[in-house]
């Protein structure tokens, strides 16, 4: 019940949050009550917690708790440090709506509702921040491109699925006994390819990866985890349990298939780290690190195996988790440095150690160390997913962060540049407020100082914002998510249940 | 009731080449909103009365909010190649979607041979072929308009074309979907119409008149 009440929290909030958006202030009120409220429930999910609506499994799990109570909480911070660095908060909205969808849809049994909640979330949070309250002619062509990226990936996604149910699908037409077809196995290979190619582009992986590279660019940083992050990580789970339950199964090897994933995985890794490594903007190295990030993610896809599965689940979330991380450096930095450029940002750490600490944290999740749920997934997916010596490169070319993200943290703590000494509110300052004792006037007084000394303080308190998202990713990356607690583990059970019961 | 069926499945095709084919933002919208209307009555069995509503409904919002999009200036509808063509191509797709559906019914040890004998046309008028035809028709106009349509308008009317489509298909090939997943696919239907309809509204049409090709 706890995930239905989530989604009937968040969905209206965020939608609510979206239709105010002329009114920042009432806005921000109903998307912050909405995102706070669904921080309590999304603590609230169980593994135990199970309903039946309308004949479909909604199954909780201690993976989606710890999916729920992340992205919430980056939801919210993110949201704070946009408001702080001087927007209006205008992802909270859209993010609520993705969010909300995006736990039904991988808390649900049936991977058609899935895709299409997932596609309709993806939708919001693309699409709000750049509409919502006004946009130019530049962000209504970012907006047509994703919301293009987002149909193509859950309308593909969507025929996949209708396949896989129709007789000609494997639960009607393979012999669980027998050898498999040659006419299934070839709609096996399709069906296999058409999910992965969706997953490609919603991920924004190489060769589909100009939408979200223009997108991290020019859309809102605050909305590329929602949009880019968490919502492709959902997509791309509900995506992994389908193909394990209605491929995987088979006895169809799909060898060719799996060659073109593994090779596409390989390029995304590579040609996105070495594009990190080039650029010399922050928000493009954030966009190619999230390429490189998928690249890792489909290597989960071209292995038929549990424990790619559980490897490729365990990265998908620790990754989007430290990439909001790194989104909320990001934004913080840019808004308060006034640069984008790496080479212009000479000394940043030194000037603001609070976004330096947070900046070591997404440095470390991203990187990883021996022990971390992240650095075994990566070393299992390179391994499993590729041949000898491939998954060696591939393994080199996925520890590009200690490039990209080293070279940011070097060039912090170098000798300060001018835009960054120039910069402005980057120390702590308390006016017009000095205790006077545990007195009620003292506490009247110390209520009354707390806008002013907020505005003050504005930009370290964004500060402490990213560097606590940062936090939150490096754990998720640190412990992941448990192999029992999967978090499409009721659904899957469920869904072996019903082809079980469609072969006999 | 298989005659029925092809009505509506016929109702449906025609619908979808309208929207993608003219140039009066007006009459697309009439067009959309025989695709809309009609299309979740396209199932065998038929969902449940508050599904249909649903479904229906969302179709309306949609429509609802393009027109409101559409009372500007939106230069850019209609197809360049013409609605002979779309007609045609959404007549090939089909044609295509019944023989599918044929194929499909007897792989699932389908209806018995209809008296005319296995050739007769009747026995591709199955609930699961007319499914296929009205979508694939609807996706194969759908596509280009939703991918390499110019006005924001052209766009959304493509998209949600497309998506309808789609539905249609997974109703074909695997049955009529459960409640939930039919408000699942309402709410993606919204979401792709209403972003494309904001959209197009903050859009300026980059070509003088419209089409996805380019003018030679």
């Amino acid at each position: 019940m706890s995930v239905l009440l989530l989604a009937a929290i968040a969905i209206p909030g965020g939608l609510l949050a979206m239709l105010t958006a002329a009114r920042p202030r009432v806005s921000l009120i109903l998307g912050g009550g909405s995102g706070l409220l669904s921080l309590v429930v999304a603590a609230s999910i169980r593994a135990s917690d199970t309903v039946p609506v309308a004949g479909i499994v909604v199954a909780g799990s201690d993976g989606l708790r710890t999916i729920a109570l992340s992205w919430a909480a980056g939801i919210l911070l993110l949201a704070v440090a946009e408001v702080l660095v001087g927007h209006t908060g205008r992802i909270l909205g859209p993010s609520l709506v993705a969010f909300g969808a995006s736990v039904v849809a991988v808390a649900v049994a049936d991977a058609g509702l899935g895709f299409a909640l997932l596609t309709a979330g993806g939708v919001a949070a693309a699409v709000g921040p750049l509409v919502v309250p006004a946009s130019g002619r530049e962000q209504t062509a970012l907006g047509l491109r994703a919301l293009r990226a987002m149909a193509v990936a859950g309308l593909t996604a969507l025929l996949a699925v209708a396949w896989g149910a129709s007789p000609a699908g494997p639960f009607a037409a393979a012999d669980p006994l027998g050898a498999v077809d040659p006419a299934l196995e070839m709609g096996l290979g399709l069906g296999f390819l058409a999910v992965v190619a969706a997953v490609v582009i919603r991920l924004g992986a190489i060769p589909a990866h100009a939408w979200a590279a223009r997108f991290a660019d020019s859309a809102p940083t605050a909305a590329v985890p929602a949009t880019l992050g968490w919502g492709a990580a959902a997509f791309a789970l509900v995506a992994l349990s389908w193909v394990d339950i209605t491929i995987a199964p088979t006895t169809a090897p799909l060898e060719g298939e799996r060659t073109v994933v593994a090779l596409v995985a390989a390029a995304s890794v590579i040609l996105g780290g070495l594009a990190a490594i080039l650029r010399d903007d922050i928000e493009h190295v954030l966009g190619y690190s999230i390429v490189q990030d998928a690249g890792i993610a489909l290597l989960a896809f071209s292995a038929f195996r549990p424990e790619s599965a559980s490897a490729g689940r365990d990265w998908l979330v620790g990754m989007v988790a430290v990439k909001s991380g790194l989104a909320a450096w990001v934004l913080v930095t840019r808004s308060t440095f006034g640069v984008r450029r790496v080479s212009e940002l000479r000394g940043w750490a030194r000037r603001s150690p609070i976004l330096g600490a947070g900046f070591v944290m997404v440095l470390i999740g991203a990187i990883g160390v021996p022990g971390m749920a992240t650095f075994t997934a990566r070393g299992v997916l390179t391994e499993l997913g590729l041949g000898s010596p491939f998954d060696l490169i591939v393994l080199l070319a996925a520890f590009a962060p200690v490039a990209y993200l080293g070279r940011i943290l070097v060039i912090g703590v170098d000798q300060v540049s001018e835009p960054v000494r120039l910069a402005q509110g980057l120390d702590v300052r308390v006016r017009g407020f000095s205790p006077g004792g545990w007195t009620g006037s003292a506490a009247v007084a110390a209520v009354r100082a707390l806008p002013e000394a907020t505005r003050a303080n504005r930009l370290v308190l964004a500060a402490a914002s990213a560097l606590l998202v940062a936090a939150i990713g490096l754990s998720v990356a640190a412990t992941g998510l448990v192999a029992s607690s999967d978090p499409r583990a009721g659904a899957g059970s469920d869904r072996e249940a019903a082809l079980v019961a469609s072969l006999r | 009731m298989s005659l029925i069926l092809a009505g509506v499945a016929l109702a449906v095709t025609v619908g979808a080449v309208i929207a993608v084919s003219t140039r009066e933002a007006r009459v697309a919208l009439i067009g959309l909103v025989v695709t809309l209307g009609l299309g979740p009555f396209l199932a065998d069995p038929l969902p449940e009365p508050a599904v249909l509503g649903v479904r229906v409904i969302s179709g309306l919002l949609i429509v609802f909010v393009l027109q409101a999009v559409a009372r500007g200036d939106h230069r850019g509808l209609g197809s360049r190649i013409g609605w002979p063509a779309e007609a045609l191509l959404a007549g090939g797709a089909a044609i295509t979607g019944l023989a599918l559906g044929a194929g499909l019914g007897g792989i699932a040890g389908g209806a018995p041979d209809p008296p005319g004998g296995p050739n007769d046309l009747l026995i591709a008028l199955t609930p699961a072929g007319l499914g296929l035809a009205a979508g694939l028709g609807s996706m194969a106009v759908g596509l280009a308009p939703a991918l390499l349509g110019r006005s924001g308008l052209r766009v959304a009317i493509g998209l949600v074309v497309l998506c309808q489509g789609v539905i249609l298909t997974r109703t074909g090939a695997a049955g009529t979907p459960g409640s939930l997943e039919q408000v699942g696919l309402a709410g993606l239907l919204l979401a792709l119409g209403i972003a494309g309809g904001v959209l197009a509204a903050r859009a300026v049409p980059a070509a003088p008149s419209g089409s996805e090709l380019p003018v030679p």
